[in-house]
């Protein structure tokens, strides 16, 4: 007779929220999620959508472009999103929408699809023992003075990170 | 003269199949199989080469599930009686086939094969590792291995895993080999960018991929796959050639199809009636192959032709003669637009070599005697190439795999996506496990070992791929299901201490794979260490105008937990900084070394000539230390203020420069309008352009800065700020249930409009609306607070916010444990460790999402993102946290663990260091 360890089951659920960006071409990624119970009390029976988004890693200040949604039927655990263009950055997330408005539940982790095609403009080469090239060079700006004193500027100081204050 | 080089890679794996509870199982005869077609035979062509003085050159990559296989005792008696079993049918055969001479000659062909491969595995003892290792010792053989359990480190989301993957194969190796390999075949040549610095920190010189790895890498390399290339971290990836690979691999063109050689699928295990064959088979019953197989592939007609071994022999020397010749074309087409000589690379998986093609040992001891024989091209192996030709080009891989479409596919697609969920909740449960219980007592340990056994084993690359080749899936899906059952029953027991030791033995007793693992691999910081391109010890010196007990802003905290990191890992760290009345002008705390200059050196009253004489008084400092502590290694100033006595330490001592730009003044006031700001704009601009590389908490700042200082992106590194959970106390968690008393809600920071206080009284109507009474702490102090304070009182809720002024640490930690949410409602945010504290300290947070704290907060995960400046949304997540505190609980328990893993001083400062390496490497060519 087989013992208990060799007849394992998997768990259905692991209670949590998480939703994990994977990629599985440089066109497909693959989305899998749960929500925690808690998580599914909130969501109290809306209309869930799952949207995934291309973002411009080099620009963090660009919005995010919503790439396409999909309604889920009820019960889905998984998505696939296919005929993406490649050498692309993805993200996605879930919610539902109420009076023009989305309410975002979760998000997942952000994914690079690779290229798909070879880059087509040569660039100048390095090698190893220059890989870490040549930076350019030091110019020293000129600084005109304003006129301010000590005690002005370091009341101004706290800028950094906010309250751990002990001084003023 | 030869005009270019050959390197045939050889991988070698099987999954792990051990199971001394069942006195035979199906599926260890995939091992048997391989022993008898392809490993017993393959080390007999390289023992006649070496008998024959055959200068040949070959790597082998063992797998550490192979490796252990291969000296397992119990599968070693097994594989004996496997093999008297396959005699004895041989003999029987003889008999069966009297009449049929063609075939009878066959039998005979494979008696006596089978009889020299048992002579031959009892010479080896039954353990083939030994001459393995004796014939890399003798110069032939490259032995490489590949990651613990064959894991798809693509597909993997921590990467602990990665680490726990490489290091114990690397160790198992060593056990074996007495020295670490060369280089590492990734399983399904899947590499994913980044792990190219875990090879390098585990001194991994090379690994392989797909040739469209190569031709789509980043820039375009120049000689596609005749030479490796060399990642970012300085790792060689050897690309596969396609031309060798379609000879060989392709079922029509490819040799193996050819109509002379054996017929895999005509086996007498399947041909036969079962009266006869049924003793030779599992369960008397499963038809399976027996290795008799007697007839050429002949066409694609089902009727076949007797096999004829002489003729298969002859057409394998024509085949490897072919082979040769078409490398010496190729390599004589390549060389002509390369500067070296070029290189072929044609890796194959070793099964192939007998197993699927019963004549490829044949085929590769002709082409090792014919390169021998030829001047036109020579054998070489990675390591020999890569000796010849140290300087490679520097290129950055993409994602790729060897597996049919190129990248995931094979292993994540509709039949397989189900097991990645529990892989990955398995391998954050086991990174928990292992940073929670560091100092684990001898059962926990054990446990704690065999839960990092079965995730390892979980992880194995060959269950969704045999579950996607739609063979063996039954297996395949209860072994994924019994390790990750088995290790969920693992972490469950120490999690609860109740530690069943009969079920621990019982599943010990089923793995004895990787006896020697230390489950600490999988911990997210205890493995961090110093970065390999470190060397050992720096002498640093830290420019900061604040150091604790100084603190303004938090940089005086920032540059303290740094230093005292980076003296942990073995760095001699001085600071210079200002005076202060309680201290003296040197102290060693925690091996840091601070200096303060001295206060009679700061006389103006004028600021810049202040900065000036503080910046003087730095330098001169500087040139007194070397006098007592020696030359330092690298300077590392912390934003403006320092920029002069940087300039000159530098300059005079001939230093690189490392500095960190903790925020800008442009991105502070969205702009320069005084005299001030345009300053210290200009100093800021200097610093940027003054130092080696630079240093920004956040990818947001680091684009801050490229964009304002025109510095290049390359230039800068993003290495978040830390927050030592140490010091923010209490755990909420013990004390969450405090029923009885209104919600509140708590914001920390400056009262300036860029922290976004006026959205969150905005919001705090609608956020009573739904909520119920709730309260607002704001703890801070700022030239903003009067006109908050009017907000609050036109909205109508005066009453509800508290103006608590600034606070010090012990007051923060009061307000943290009497808070329900902390709120972070930032429009401008280069980094945020207002929220950080708050997620330390187990308290939910609403940010704004943007600039830093993009990076800090997964959104529904362990927090919430709201957009900035929108009132609506922050009052619905703040009431969504307020209403629901289970899912508040969520989010906090998750928010602890990212703190803690994601933003550690030792991994923070392991990461400086890599700039300062960096930085080093530079000066000394400049």
């Amino acid at each position: 007779m087989l013992s208990s360890i060799d007849r394992m089951e998997l768990p259905r659920w692991y209670d949590e929220n998480k939703m994990v960006l994977m990629v599985v071409t440089p066109h497909t990624v693959f989305l899998y999620w749960e929500l925690a119970f808690s998580q599914w009390k909130a969501v109290a029976g809306h209309q869930l959508i799952v949207r995934l988004f291309a973002l411009a890693p080099e620009q963090p200040t660009e919005q995010p472009r919503l790439v396409t949604s999909a309604a889920l039927p009820v019960g889905t655990e998984n998505w696939y999103f296919n005929d993406l263009p490649a050498d692309s950055q993805y993200q996605a997330d879930m919610g539902w929408e109420q009076d023009g408005v989305f309410y975002s539940l979760l998000k997942s982790n952000s994914v690079r699809v690779p290229p798909a095609e070879p880059l087509g403009v040569a660039r100048e080469a390095q090698w190893q023992s220059m890989k870490l090239g040549h930076l350019p060079g030091n110019i020293a700006a000129t600084t005109s003075k304003p006129d301010i004193t000590v005690n002005e500027i370091l009341n101004q100081m706290s800028f950094y990170m906010g309250i751990h204050n002990t001084t003023s | 003269m030869h005009i270019g080089y050959l390197a045939i890679v050889l991988h070698g794996h099987l999954p792990y199949i051990h199971h001394p509870e069942a006195p035979e199982m199906l599926e260890e005869r995939w091992l048997f199989e391989a022993l008898t077609e392809c490993y017993l035979p393959l080390l007999d062509v390289f023992e006649s080469m070496q008998k024959d003085k055959v200068p040949y050159r070959l790597t082998i990559s063992l797998s550490p599930t192979l490796i252990t296989m291969l000296t397992d005792p119990i599968l070693q008696e097994r594989y004996v009686r496997h093999l008297e079993k396959s005699i004895e049918l041989a003999v029987l055969e003889q008999e069966r086939l009297q009449n049929a001479p063609q075939y009878q000659s066959l039998s005979v062909y494979y008696l006596k094969k089978l009889t020299e491969l048992k002579k031959q595995y009892e010479r080896y003892n039954g353990n083939l590792i030994n001459p393995f290792k004796q014939l890399q010792q003798q110069g032939c053989l490259e032995l490489i291995t590949t990651c613990a359990t064959h894991g798809f480190l693509p597909l993997m989301n921590c990467r602990s895993s990665w680490r726990a993957q490489i290091q114990t194969a690397l160790e198992l190796y060593a056990s074996h080999f007495d020295h670490p390999p060369a280089g590492m075949w990734l399983p399904e040549c899947a590499y994913a960018p980044g792990l190219d610095e875990l090879l390098r920190e585990y001194q991994v010189s090379y690994f392989f991929v797909d040739s469209h790895g190569i031709y789509n890498s980043r820039p375009t390399s120049i000689f596609g796959t005749f030479a490796p290339v060399c990642t970012p971290a300085g790792v060689a990836a050897f690309g596969r050639d396609p031309e060798s690979s379609r000879q060989v691999w392709d079922r029509h063109s490819g040799y193996p199809g050819d109509p002379i050689y054996r017929e895999f699928y005509r086996d007498i295990g399947y041909d036969l009636p079962l009266d006869y064959i049924g003793p030779y088979l599992p369960g008397n019953n499963i038809r399976v192959d027996t290795g008799l197989k007697y007839h050429r592939i002949t066409g694609s007609d089902p009727d076949k032709q007797p096999y004829r071994p002489d003729l298969a022999k002859k057409r394998a020397a024509e085949h490897a003669r072919d082979f040769i010749q078409q490398r010496y074309e190729q390599l004589k087409k390549a060389g002509r637009q390369m500067h070296r000589q070029p290189l072929v690379l044609a890796p194959y998986d070793a099964e192939l070599f007998g197993h699927w093609w019963f004549e490829g040992p044949d085929w590769l001891n002709f082409l090792c005697r014919e390169a021998a024989d030829s001047d036109s091209l020579r054998m070489v192996t990675p390591a020999e190439y890569l000796k010849a030709y140290p300087n490679n080009q520097v290129v950055e891989l993409p994602m790729c795999s060897w597996g049919a479409g190129g990248y995931n596919q094979f292993w994540l697609n509709p039949s397989t996506d189900w097991i990645y969920k529990h892989l990955h909740h398995a391998e954050e449960k086991m990174t928990d496990l292992a940073d929670g219980h560091r100092n684990a007592q001898e059962l926990e340990i054990r446990c704690l070992n065999q839960a990092a056994r079965e995730l390892l084993l979980a992880q194995s690359s060959d269950w969704p791929f045999i579950i996607h080749s739609g063979t063996a899936v039954e297996y395949a899906k209860q072994r994924f299901t019994n390790h990750i059952g088995r290790f969920n029953a693992l972490a469950s027991m120490v999690d609860t201490g109740n530690i069943q030791i009969d079920l621990l033995e019982e599943i010990e007793a089923r793995s004895k794979f990787l006896p020697d693992i230390d489950y600490h691999v999988f911990s997210s910081c205890d493995m961090v260490g110093r970065p390999s391109t470190a060397r050992a010890s720096y002498r640093i010196l830290m420019l900061s105008w604040e150091y604790p007990p100084q603190t303004v802003g938090g940089l005086a905290r920032h540059v303290h937990d740094l230093s005292c990191s980076l003296a942990a890992l073995g760095d001699e760290v001085h600071v210079i900084t200002c005076p202060v009345s309680s201290r003296g002008s040197y102290s060693l705390y925690r091996g840091v070394h601070v200096h303060r200059i001295r206060p009679e050196l700061l006389t103006s009253d004028d600021f810049i000539n202040w900065v000036g004489q503080m910046n003087n008084g730095m330098a001169e400092m500087a040139g007194n230390l070397v006098d007592v502590f020696g030359p330092f290694d690298l300077v590392h100033a912390h934003d403006w203020l320092v920029v002069e006595a940087s300039k000159l330490i530098c300059g005079q001592m001939k230093l690189p420069l490392v500095a960190t730009i903790h925020a800008t003044e442009y991105g502070r006031n969205h702009g320069l309008y005084t005299d001030l700001q345009k300053h210290i704009h200009s100093l800021e601009q200097e610093l940027t352009k003054q130092a080696t590389l630079l240093i920004g908490c956040s990818r947001y700042m680091c684009q801050e800065i490229a964009r304002l200082f025109n510095q290049p992106i390359d230039k800068i590194a993003v290495i978040p700020n830390g927050v030592d959970p140490k010091n923010i106390l209490p755990d909420r968690e013990k004390s969450l249930s405090r029923s009885g008393r209104g919600k509140n809600i708590l914001f920390l920071g400056r009262l300036v409009p860029e922290k976004g206080v006026q959205v969150l009284i905005e919001a705090l109507p609608a956020i009573i609306q739904k909520a119920g009474p709730v309260k607002l702490y704001i703890a801070g102090k700022g030239p903003y607070q009067q006109e908050l304070a009017e907000q609050a009182k036109s909205l109508g809720v005066a009453a509800q916010v508290h103006f608590v002024g600034f606070v010090n640490d012990e007051d923060r930690n009061k307000l943290l444990d009497q808070c329900d949410v902390a709120v972070i409602p930032s429009l401008y945010e280069p980094f945020g460790i207002v929220a950080l504290e708050a997620m330390a300290a187990g308290l939910p947070v609403v940010v704004s999402d943007t600039g830093g704290l993009r990076d800090v907060i997964e959104h529904g995960i362990d927090g919430y993102c709201v957009p900035p400046g929108d009132a609506a949304m922050l009052a619905h997540y703040t009431t969504e946290l307020l209403n629901n505190p289970e899912l508040a609980q969520h989010f906090t328990r998750r928010a602890k663990r990212n703190v803690a893993v994601k933003f550690n001083w030792r991994q923070i400062a392991s990461d400086t260091l890599k700039v300062y390496a960096k930085a080093i490497a530079i000066s000394a060519l400049n």
